[in-house]
């Protein structure tokens, strides 16, 4: 396992690591059974490049290319009975999403924060993972807040994302897209009036 | 010599392309084994333009599937193949990040090698790709990004000898369509409208046609069109043949500065070049499918002694096959790229030439 912190600067480090982690591995790329990826949420780019060598690698090969979700990821590790994976989006809002013993009972979701909450599950007892779990509670009604704990959760690795995509080799996956959760920013063009 | 089989893959705007084509670099025309193209101008048209981070969403699903068709169609796998080739600019980042990462996916799973190509030289090499152009020729680029004419001297080695200091032509025609609300892109619009206008009715500026070298300025043409709108609005509704008149002289003004400048490049190409007995200038890039630049280009071309050679239409825009052959020549000569090739969103062909300041909309790429 490999792993550079990176603010910019993948694009000319991913395919390298990869061969490099093959490599020290002594894992000839021929012997490869499938790759899985993460698909986000995150950057946007550095989510359609990882997608992009993945499939690439995989159309190569003829093997499955797995995409797993940071969510996804976080919620395999945990490994909690029903757990809301909380992570920070854009200008205030949340991005969530529930899982009951690592399968999504929600939808990946960016939403403001004063109505997130409402996604939460309506019984029982949760673990709150991510950054964003005090946030989410504190715009929830006493009778939702009551329900769940913030919980600490180990750091995803390549080497999570490898072990869920091992799992998943034997399904059939769809190909991997990245998530993006949130609309292309552009504005449609007013019509032009000429001769009215 | 064994012919050589290059995929090639181009996402540096809006097309999501994939090709095979297989020849040999000495000895050209080369052959399209597969052309696939999947056009994303249905969801650029709402926004009168490409917007980047849609361009790069449909770019990072549909790559594979581009390159897996170009191989099912030449009938094909990767172990077919002799290399893989990739715009690695200039163009839009978030396209060219997705294409190399794809390219690098391939060429690391199938063990083959990688070379990046510029997406200048795929157009500029078109030529040679589909009539035999022989080394050195001389080039028009007019697509919507760029406008330059190029002493393309030999493999690898291009002289810059004008290019415009502000809009490109397909900028140009882009924008007066999106000024008079006819639709993206906005080339084809224009010119269907300027059919039957007339070109003389209104009075459109000749920027630098009177200055030595073989500059290009192409935003004036938008102000005096935005002008003349603008005064025929005050008036009331324009008419259609309002309409027709202004399209038509604004696309007259674009072909007479295009055929006018390439007239003194192919004097200057002479001068440097006096040995040569059939001189071509090659042409390349959209604005080439403009049925009024082709023909004043031609009409220039003969008044010069020179040859015009336009590819088909679909070589014009961009695809992947003008990259495949461009790679074909790289690889051919010895050039491949590591894992580590890095896409330039800027790559000027002429490296020598000064770069131009202020120059472009669209990424500034000269
Ligand atoms: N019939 C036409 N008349 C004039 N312009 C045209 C015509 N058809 C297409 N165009 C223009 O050609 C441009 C598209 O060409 P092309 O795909 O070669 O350019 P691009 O890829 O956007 O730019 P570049 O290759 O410089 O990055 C658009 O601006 C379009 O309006
Ligand atoms: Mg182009």
């Amino acid at each position: 396992m490999k792993h550079e912190p990176m603010t910019r600067g993948h694009s000319e480090r991913l395919a390298p690591m990869v061969a490099e982690v093959l490599d020290d591995a002594k894992v000839n790329v021929a012997n490869l059974d499938g790759i899985a990826v993460t698909t986000g949420p995150g950057s946007f780019t550095g989510s359609r490049l990882g997608v992009s060598f993945a499939r690439g690698l995989a159309l190569a090969k003829e093997i499955p290319a797995v995409g797993v979700s940071v969510f996804e990821a976080m919620a395999h590790v945990f490994d909690g009975n029903q757990v809301v994976v909380s992570l920070t989006g854009k200008n205030g809002a949340l991005m969530l999403q529930c899982f009951e013993r690592n399968s999504p009972t929600t939808e990946p979701l960016e939403l403001p924060a004063s109505i997130a909450w409402q996604t939460l599950p309506m019984a029982g007892f949760y673990d709150g993972i991510g950054t964003e779990f005090d946030l989410l509670l504190s715009h929830a009604p006493e009778g939702v807040k009551n329900r769940g704990t913030a919980k600490e959760c180990q750091p995803i690795t390549s080497e999570i994302i490898a072990q869920i995509g091992l799992k998943r080799l034997g399904q059939r996956s769809p190909l991997p897209t990245p998530l993006y959760l949130r609309a292309a920013d552009a504005k449609p063009q007013a019509p032009v009036m000429l001769n009215g | 010599m064994t012919p050589l089989t290059v995929l090639g893959i181009e996402s540096s705007c809006d097309e999501t392309a994939a090709s095979v084509v297989r020849g040999l670099a000495d000895a050209p025309p080369g052959k399209i084994l597969s052309n696939i193209v999947y056009d994303q101008t249905d969801l650029h048209a709402a926004y009168g333009g490409v917007v980047p981070e849609i361009a790069a969403r449909a770019h990072a699903e549909k790559l594979d599937v581009a390159v897996a068709e170009a191989l099912r169609a030449a009938g094909l796998s990767l172990v077919g193949v002799d290399a893989i080739a990739v715009t690695a600019g200039p163009g839009l980042i978030g396209g060219l990040i997705s294409g190399v990462s794809c390219a690098k996916g391939l060429a690391l799973g199938a063990n083959k090698p990688l070379v990046g190509i510029n997406h200048l030289e795929g157009h500029a090499l078109t030529a040679r790709l589909t009539d035999g152009v022989a080394y050195p020729f001389l080039l028009l680029l007019v697509s919507g990004g760029h406008c330059q004419l190029l002493s393309v001297e030999a493999a690898g080695v291009y002289r810059r000898l004008g290019t415009t200091l502000d809009d490109a032509p397909g900028e140009a025609f882009d924008k007066t369509a999106k000024l008079m609300g006819l639709g993206f892109p906005g080339g084809p619009a224009v010119e269907r409208k300027a059919e039957g206008g007339d070109p003389a009715r209104f009075d459109f500026p000749r920027a630098l046609l009177g200055r030595k070298g073989c500059d290009f300025s192409f935003s004036g043409l938008k102000t005096a069109l935005r002008v003349k709108l603008d005064g025929l609005r005050a008036q009331g509704p324009v008419s259609e043949r309002d309409q027709a008149d202004l399209c038509a002289g604004f696309q007259a003004a674009c072909v007479e500065a295009l055929s006018r400048v390439s007239g003194k490049a192919m004097a200057l190409f002479c001068e440097s070049h006096p040995q040569i007995e059939a001189p071509v200038l090659a042409v390349a890039g959209g604005v080439a499918a403009n049925k009024a630049v082709r023909s004043g280009l031609e009409a220039a071309a003969r008044n010069h002694g020179f040859s015009l050679v336009a590819p088909p239409l679909a070589l014009c825009t961009d695809n992947a096959a003008m990259i495949a052959w461009s790679g074909l020549e790289r690889f051919a000569r010895g050039h491949t790229d590591d894992l580590s090739l890095t896409p330039r969103p800027r790559w000027p062909l002429d490296e020598t030439s000064k770069p131009v300041v202020g120059y472009g909309k669209r990424g500034a790429k000269a």
